[in-house]
Order: structure tokens, then sequence, then C-alpha cells
């Protein structure tokens, strides 16, 4: 389970964010985990409740969106989501596709409160 | 109703955690049938879209090693499995072959001892055990920290036996040319399509322990095709290491690799 360590990571950026933009506090952060981004949601939701309430971002709450795992078939151009782990091309049949999306594990929005 | 989000979903007792219709997973820190809550939003709130990686730092990091290597043409191959897979024993192997044309560096990844660094003494390699005593996988700053000094830049091929374990080291960059997946024979045939973030990222895959298959219920074809599922580009290597077959090819594949960034 290495979502604590995510967890961790994200909170050193978090801390650096609250001095870049000159925040007193960071109450919310958006999050999306995409499919193939090796994150599993219910382990980063257990690693928030364990390491959260105890530290300095007890009041932070985080929001979590998930991201289909998606391809681009190189042979026919279609993009579409990867059903059953399986990246053929649900139109023409082609395996030569790529992914386009669904491997990332991004901060995507941070609300806080500025220093007065 | 929630005044926070507007949801009329109910928390699941005994957890904050809750999805909404759009797939997104939220929690409060008070409860959904509370009416007045409204003092945790300030009105002063500020909001700053960011799109940041959360694992940046170490994909920042992970960059400056890619080109380190690139700028002394050192091929890196990051070999990933779950434990027990025959990751060691086919280094053992691999390296006294690899060893008699190139210069060639092992880091090895596990939470404790020096057994697997051990092994792999005296077999024409330069090897270091790196202990992550805690965590699950090596990261970015952990090879960073070998460059230039037990990674001489005279290196020519550096091979990294990551933790064994199928998952959290798929998820850290190291700066690699390559991830390198390995898949027993002894571990079944669906491995892949049950752990898909590694075998869909490798740019190669090993079986091994194929010396095994005639006292198994096990089907190459049947493994081939749910790699397949996932990956259709990676050259597929059938290795026994302990009959030291089959790594012909996958030394010929590491040559080709690097070959090509000597030619960057």
């Amino acid at each position: 389970m290495h979502e604590l360590s995510l967890l961790e990571n994200m909170l050193d950026q978090l801390s650096d964010m609250k001095q870049k933009y000159n925040l007193s506090s960071i109450t919310d952060v958006y999050v999306s985990v995409g499919e193939m981004a090796g994150v599993d949601i219910s382990f980063l939701e257990s690693a928030y409740n364990l390491f959260i309430p105890s530290s300095d971002w007890a009041h932070l709450k985080m929001h979590i969106t998930s991201v289909p795992w998606r391809i681009r078939c190189m042979a026919c151009g279609l993009e579409q989501k990867v059903d059953d782990w399986h990246i053929q091309c649900r139109s023409c049949g082609s395996n030569d596709t790529e992914t386009i999306d669904g491997t990332d594990f991004l901060i995507q929005k941070i609300e806080g409160e500025p220093h007065v | 109703m929630c005044k926070d989000c507007g949801c009329s979903v109910k928390a699941e007792q005994n957890s904050s955690w809750h999805q909404h219709e759009d797939g997104t997973w939220h929690s409060h820190d008070h409860d959904h049938d509370h009416t007045n809550h409204h003092s945790v939003h300030s009105a002063k709130k500020v909001v700053i879209d960011t799109t940041l990686a959360v694992l940046a730092k170490n994909d920042e990091i992970a960059q400056n090693n890619r080109v380190w290597f690139l700028d002394n043409k050192i091929l890196c191959l990051n070999f990933i499995s779950s434990p027990g897979s025959g990751k060691t024993l086919l280094l053992e192997k691999l390296l006294q072959l690899l060893s008699k044309k190139f210069r060639v560096a092992v880091l090895v990844g596990d939470q404790a001892t020096s057994l697997d660094a051990d092994r792999l003494q005296n077999k024409g390699a330069l090897v270091k055990q790196i202990n992550t005593h805690s965590s699950c996988h090596l990261d970015a700053p952990h090879i960073q920290k070998e460059l230039g000094t037990f990674i001489s830049p005279e290196t020519d091929v550096l091979i990294i036996e990551n933790v064994g374990n199928l998952v959290c080291p798929s998820a850290f960059d190291l700066g690699e040319a390559a991830k390198v997946a390995l898949l027993s024979t002894t571990e079944g045939e669906d491995k892949p399509v049950k752990y898909p973030v590694l075998f869909s990222q490798a740019q190669a895959i090993i079986l091994t322990k194929m010396d095994l298959v005639p006292h198994l219920q096990w089907s190459l074809q049947k493994a081939k095709s749910q790699v397949r599922r996932l990956n259709s580009m990676a050259p597929l290597f059938e290795t026994s290491a302990i009959k030291e077959e089959g790594l012909d090819s996958l030394i010929l594949w590491i040559e080709q690799r690097l070959e090509a960034i000597r030619l960057l």
C-alpha cells in the first residue's frame, strides 16, 4: 500500500502551494485519480482517514474524482473508454491503440483562505 | 441534503466518504443530516486551479535521472514483479552473460536485508542493495543518490531490481528507459489483467520458470492472450533461468535498446 506515501507527497505539494499563494489554510483539495495511475481509491481514503485527523491538516477535505482509462485507436482514430481491461478497438477490432487518459494522479484544484 | 455539495447521498455508516452520481468521492467532517454546518464554509475562500501531479517532485527527479542516463549513454531498466517470481535467479544468469560484453551495474531494492544483492555478487556486475524499510517501492530520489557515485558514467547497463510488488513500483517513475515486467508460470496466466497498470506500461515482459510448465496446468497461449489484452507492443520472452534457456533473445533486446540510446 503506497497510498500513504502518495498522501504524504500530496501534503508536501499543498504546503508548497500554501506558501506560494499566501494562504492561511487550505480547506479543500480536489484530486483526480486515473484508473491506470496505480492508485487504489479505497486505500487512499483509508490513508486519509488514518493520517489526516491527527495531523496539521485535520480540517482538510479531500474530494476524489475517478478518471477512466481511455485510448485512441491508431487504425480508425476512435477515442474510447477501455472496458474489461481490453485495449482492442470496439469499432474496428485493432489492438494498435494508444493511451490518452487515465494514467495520472493529479491535484486539480484547491480551496483555501487567504491571510488577512 | 448536504448544503456543502448539494448531494442527497447519505454517508456510509461510520464513514464520511460518499460518492456522487458524477463519480466524485469526498468526505465531510460533518453529517449530511446536520442542519447547521455553515460555519465550516467561509465566504472568503479562494479557489486555485492547479492541475499538478501529486508525484510532481518525484517525476522531476526521475526526469533529471533520465537525462543523466541519456547524457552518459546508459540503458536503465526497471525490473518489476511479484515476490518469488524469479527476478534474482534470472539476474544471476543474465549478469554473467551481459557482463562479458558490457559494464553492468545493479541496484537491488528490498525492504530489508542484503540477501538478493549478496546472491548477485561476483557475477561480473557492480551490485548495491537499497533497503526501503517501510516503503513498498523504490522512488526517483533513491536512484538519484547513486548517480555519479555508485553508478559510474562509464556504465553501459543499469538494472534496477525493484521491491517485489506488482502494484506500488508501477506508480513511481525512476527515470528508467523501460519498465520490464516478470511473470512466473507458477503465478498462473491471469496476473496481467489482475495487475493491469504494470503490464500495460511494461516495454518488455519476461515469462520466467518456463521449465516448470510440464508440472503445472498452465497455458502459454492463455498467458500470452492475457498480456495482449493490455499490451500489444511489448516483446514477450520465454525464459528458464535454471536451465539458462531463452536468455539470448532477452540479451539481444537489451543490446538493441542500448544501441538505440547510443545513437541518440
